[in-house]
């Protein structure tokens, strides 16, 4: 049903000719650009030190001190089902979803890209579903392809999850 | 009734505080209004105060402030509504009237009494209907003198003179006043009776505009530096003089209170992070005493702000009054209300989070609790009943106890009530004791008034109190001794926002855990030899505390699942760190590494989807700016124990024994016998039906089978070591009683003779299959520190049911329904998914019997993948085993549910854990049914009902 409301989408904007753009911030994960509508993003931080919450899913890193609220982390890799050993320390790009701040927590952090709707295509269907459901679809840019998280989809599957 | 009348008089004072407050505020919107200011909004906001005096005046009784007010609203309704201009002399005549309005105001303050001023009013009220019909019609009155209507000046004869003097009268200090007053004729009502003034004003003179005489006044007494505004306010400002404590409140916006309050929170974080940072910079003795002044304040502040929002119980309490007769009235009940400690602070948002649910328990009282006369008088008591609420604190929180000395709870009632609903089987609810049974009233959708009143038991009910009052911290414990009364206790926090708390660590990570909930700590040094020893008790450890025994529970082993319990004392031999939790009276020692300080903590919520870590209760910033997770206490008690225990002192049952890696592994109850042979049997406890001890001489034998006559059929007697030809020593046979463990297969009972009944035990621990020389044995777990064989006795009745001479075995309904309801059967395909192969082969073999098809699955993945490998339609039903590895039965639900294809599928959870809030949670996950596991009955009756319900047979078998 999804995939086919992107479509239809896609298509009327390809008739009318409209040259709609949107802006995303970009991050890598295991070197794949992935963005997020730069709305949705309260801000990006450089590594935190984080509170580990035992018993929690594994994709549920921990708790960051931002500058006095308590923000979720959430690991992009554990959650995508990414099984390639994790960098260091990650990126966090501190979203604000139902009241409550969840970071994102990324290997590296990209530019804020501007992008045009006719760019727009749905996530195709071999893509693996663990990182599909999070995606509203892929804009083509230029030497590479813009993953789009959907940070409602992964609070839908956070909040359906656990 | 002392405290009713108190209560009175507090809302009294609430009415008077809020009218000054209105008058205070209509008098200046009114001058707003008179210096052009004649927006929608203010002239709207005039009538509203108006109309609030009206209606809250009409409520107390005073007839003549609601009658004028009455009066002043109708004059302003056509000027709010536009339909009327807002000329002077209705502006005069509005001032004059909020003058009387002032003066009956004091005169209540002062007496109680509303003053007599019928006959002002008899005078004044014909003559502002008159202004008010003038300023609809837009003509003003015919005289357009200037002498001043609206104060206390009287009589127009002496116009000029008479303005301003009353002008300068506020501003002279008494005695001139008085000199002022005499100089204007008819006017010494004036200064000497501020209550009371002049209302003869209006008796021979229309009222002029007030702006011209304003001008004209202020212009004459300019050189006096005295405004004219202040004419308006010259009753009131001598009133205050006389009664100083009507300045004493202002009334604050309650948004204000709570940013208040979250800003006093992020300063005591702030403050916490200060105290560390100069603990560990003390070269600076300066700063190390600034910062001890700005703690000292801080805590000063954090105290204010929080009272500033406190306010008396009593405030909702009172309302109960009402409730109680009203209700008692349509009952046809008597029933006297008692309230004690009314005068209990509680902060404002728990005060309303409390009203609900208080209301409910009292309505409960009310309706279920309290008998009508009649059968008061037949139990001997008198015929009015009584409902006592007492506040007080405790130890930091509120404690409110709602007690009525009805007819308290009735064990059967509640029990047919739980099982009609589903709640509880009949099986469970006969193992369960009074005060298990007493706690199903808190289950959702438990109702035990046999008609659903207006009143209470509309499906909701103590289930919802429950959850609220556990929503802001609180517990709800209920005590009821049938035939004399139930008391439900409310223990509630003070307030929510800031906590102290202990901070602890285990495995280098700090915990905040509430002090509320704190009982003692302790330091055990186990190398020194001490009276206070642990000591194991079916493999827990526990504490000898003051001869009494503490179960212990290692935080480290919960949270991160280590086993250290049995190690740490034993490995490390020198010091142990307790901290004593008392968990809704189930007391028990949390076992951490280091116990680091106490704190003051602002307590915030997890992330909604961590909601289900019911370990914690949110989280917290320290000192050093990292964050802490709070312990909740109830949460770990709840993961630690099996069920609750209403002694206060701890149990040792042997069927205590708790499991705490729930997540892992399932545990379930076993029945310890010993069969006579060597080595520790064990039969799972779910397949007993009852224990019995038979007289050796009532055993016969019929040919090779040993029987008994038991209850109306003969209950064939088996041996385990005969079966399992094992030795046999004969030990304690001589003896004239011999133990029977019967269970139930189908609908026969079969018996396994023991030589003794040892223990139940619960053994969290998975069958190891590995060693099982011989069949009759379904596998072997280790639990205490020995190897116990569970029997597979299901299986040795069947192999020895060909034995026994000739009889048919029925099986449940299968043999009681004919042909069409089995073809029904054979057609559904049946997913059974259970990690416990013993019990996932019973299941399996009890569907299948039943003449259904089946398909099992390990684990909730493996399950959900059989499940959308197979072609759709292919099953027609889940059953599902809730802990479980890898997926559990809740996962698997849930994402069974969000598939769309599966959406419909039903799916029946089967579990040994069966409570409600476990059902709750079941069916929040989309399972269709709860069934206790091994209940083969209940689990085919359930499988009928889902798939032949429709079919004839199936409701002819049924109703029969």
């Amino acid at each position: 049903m999804q995939q086919t409301a992107e479509l239809r989408l896609v298509n009327s904007n390809e008739d009318n000719e409209v040259r709609q753009t949107s802006q995303f911030s970009t991050f890598y994960v295991s070197n794949r650009l992935y963005g997020i509508d730069v709305t949705r993003v309260q801000e990006v931080v450089r590594p935190m030190p984080m509170t580990h919450i035992p018993l929690a899913p594994e994709y549920v890193t921990g708790l960051i001190n931002l500058r006095g609220q308590v923000a979720t982390a959430i690991g992009l890799r554990q959650l995508f089902g990414l099984k390639d050993s994790p960098p260091d320390s990650f990126m966090n790009v501190v979203c604000k979803v139902d009241g409550a701040l969840v970071s994102l927590q990324a290997d590296e952090i990209g530019d804020v890209i501007e992008v045009s709707a006719k760019d727009f295509e749905p996530t195709p269907q071999t893509v693996h579903g663990d990182i599909r459901r999070f995606m509203s679809g892929i804009y083509k840019i230029s030497g590479a392809l813009l993953s789009i998280v959907d940070i409602e989809r992964v609070n839908k599957y956070l909040n359906h999850k656990t | 009734m002392a405290i009713t009348s108190k209560l009175k008089e507090a809302a009294l004072a609430e009415y008077l505080d809020e009218c000054t407050e209105m008058v205070e505020r209509f008098s200046k919107n009114l001058s707003a209004i008179e210096s052009g200011n004649s927006g929608k909004e203010i002239l709207a906001a005039i009538y509203r105060d108006m109309h609030t005096i009206k209606g809250t005046s009409q409520l107390f009784g005073f007839s003549q402030v609601g009658q004028l007010a009455h009066a002043m609203e109708t004059c302003l309704d056509p000027v709010r509504k536009g339909q009327a201009k807002v000329i002077p002399s209705l502006v005069d005549s509005l001032y004059a009237g909020i003058d009387i309005i002032t003066t009956l105001l004091e005169g209540i303050r002062k007496d109680k009494l509303e003053p007599d001023m019928k006959s002002k009013l008899g005078s004044f009220l014909p003559k502002l209907v008159a202004i008010a019909e003038l300023s609809i019609t837009g003509l003003e009155p015919p005289t357009k003198d200037k002498s001043i209507p609206a104060d206390n000046s009287g009589n127009s004869a002496n116009v000029p003179l008479t303005s301003s003097f009353a002008a300068i009268a506020p501003s002279l200090p008494a005695a001139t006043k008085q000199e002022g007053g005499a100089l204007v004729e008819d006017n010494n009502n004036t200064n000497g009776e501020p209550e009371s003034p002049g209302f003869g004003l209006f008796d021979d003179s229309p009222t002029p505009p007030v702006h011209e005489k304003s001008s004209a006044a202020s212009e004459k007494l300019k050189a006096k530096q005295v405004t004219v505004p202040q004419i308006s306010k010259l009753p009131s400002d001598l009133s205050k003089q006389s009664d100083d404590s009507q300045s004493e409140t202002i009334r604050v916006h309650v948004s204000l209170l709570d940013n208040l309050m979250n800003l006093v929170g992020e300063l005591v974080l702030i403050r916490n992070q200060l105290l560390q940072h100069a603990k560990t910079n003390d070269d600076d003795a300066n700063f190390g005493k600034l910062s001890q002044r700005l703690n000292v304040l801080t805590a000063e502040l954090q105290t204010e702000v929080m009272k500033s929002r406190m306010q008396p119980i009593g405030n909702i309490l009172n309302k109960f009054n009402r409730v109680v007769r009203d209700m008692g009235r349509d009952l046809g009940k008597k029933i006297e209300l008692e309230l004690l400690g009314s005068e209990t602070e509680l902060d404002k948002t728990i005060i309303e989070a409390v009203k609900d649910p208080l209301t409910h328990i009292v309505r409960n009282a009310i309706d279920h609790g309290i008998e009508s006369p009649a059968e008061r008088s037949k139990a001997g008591k008198s015929d009015v009943g009584h409902i006592r609420i007492k506040a007080h604190h405790e130890s930091g929180q509120v404690i409110i106890e709602i007690a009525d000395d009805g007819r308290g709870l009735e064990r059967q009632k509640i029990g047919a009530k739980a099982v009609e609903n589903g709640l509880v089987t009949a099986e469970a609810f006969a193992k369960m004791t009074d005060r298990e049974v007493q706690y199903l009233i808190f289950a959702p959708g438990f109702s035990t008034a046999t008609s659903v009143s207006n009143i209470s038991g509309r499906g909701v009910g103590m289930d919802v109190v429950r959850t609220n009052v556990e929503r802001i911290g609180g517990v709800v414990d209920l005590v009821s001794t049938p035939g004399s009364g139930s008391t439900i206790k409310l223990k509630i926090p003070l307030t929510l926002a800031i906590v102290p708390a202990l901070i602890v660590r285990t495995a280098q990570q700090r915990f905040a855990i509430p002090q509320t909930k704190l009982v003692e700590l302790l330091r055990i040094d186990e190398s020194e030899a001490r009276s206070e020893k642990i000591e194991y008790l079916q493999g827990r450890p526990v504490l000898r505390l003051r001869g009494r025994l503490l179960p212990l529970v290692n935080l480290a082993e919960i949270l991160f699942k280590r086993e250290l319990t049995t190690k740490v004392a034993k490995e490390n031999g020198s010091v142990l760190n307790i901290v004593v939790l008392n968990a809704d009276n189930f007391l028990f020692g949390l076992v951490v590494d280091e116990i680091e300080d106490s704190a003051d903590i602002v307590v915030k919520s997890l992330s909604q989807f961590l909601k289900e870590l019911t370990l914690f209760s949110g989280a917290t910033i320290m000192g050093d700016g990292s964050v802490a997770l709070t312990i909740d206490v109830l949460g770990i008690s709840g993961t630690v124990r099996l069920a609750p225990d209403a002694d206060e002192t701890i149990s040792a049952k042997p069927n205590e024994v708790s499991k705490i890696n729930r997540q892992q592994v399932e545990s379930s109850e076993f029945l310890l016998v010993d069969v006579g042979a060597p080595g520790s049997y064990a039969i799972p406890l779910t397949i007993v039906s009852r224990l019995e001890e038979f007289e050796t001489s009532r055993f016969e034998l019929s040919g090779e089978q040993k029987v008994i006559r038991y209850r109306d059929t003969l209950l064939p007697i088996f041996s385990l070591p005969k079966f399992l030809h094992l030795p046999f020593e004969k030990k304690k046979s001589q003896e004239d009683k011999i133990s029977v463990v019967v269970i139930r297969r189908g609908d026969r009972y079969f018996g396994i003779e023991v030589e003794e009944i040892q223990d139940v035990v619960s053994i969290a621990s998975e069958i190891d299959q590995t060693v099982k020389d011989r069949p009759g044995i379904l596998g072997t777990m280790v639990a205490q520190e020995r190897v116990i064989v569970v029997v597979d006795v299901l299986g040795m009745i069947d192999s020895l049911k060909a034995r026994i001479e000739g009889e048919p075995v029925p099986e449940g309904l299968t043999a009681s329904v004919g042909n069409s309801l089995n073809s029904i059967r054979r057609r559904h395909r049946i997913l059974i998914v259970e990690d416990s192969s013993f019990f996932r082969n019973y299941i399996r073999q009890v569907v299948q019997e039943a003449g259904f098809m089946t398909e099992v699955a390990g684990d909730g993945s493996e399950g959900f993948s059989t499940l959308e490998d197979a072609a759709p339609g292919h099953f027609s039903l889940v059953l599902s085993d809730i802990e479980m590895p890898v997926m559990d039965g809740l996962e698997l639900a849930k994402k069974v549910r969000s598939t769309p294809k599966f959406a419909t599928m039903p799916m029946i959870a089967i579990t040994t854990r069966f409570s409600n809030s476990d059902i709750e949670r079941g069916n929040q996950a989309g399972f269709t049914g709860y069934l206790e596991k091994l209940n083969a009955e209940k689990l085919i009756a359930e499988l009928d009902y889902m798939f032949c319900r429709d079919n004839k047979e199936y409701k002819r078998a049924t109703n029969s």
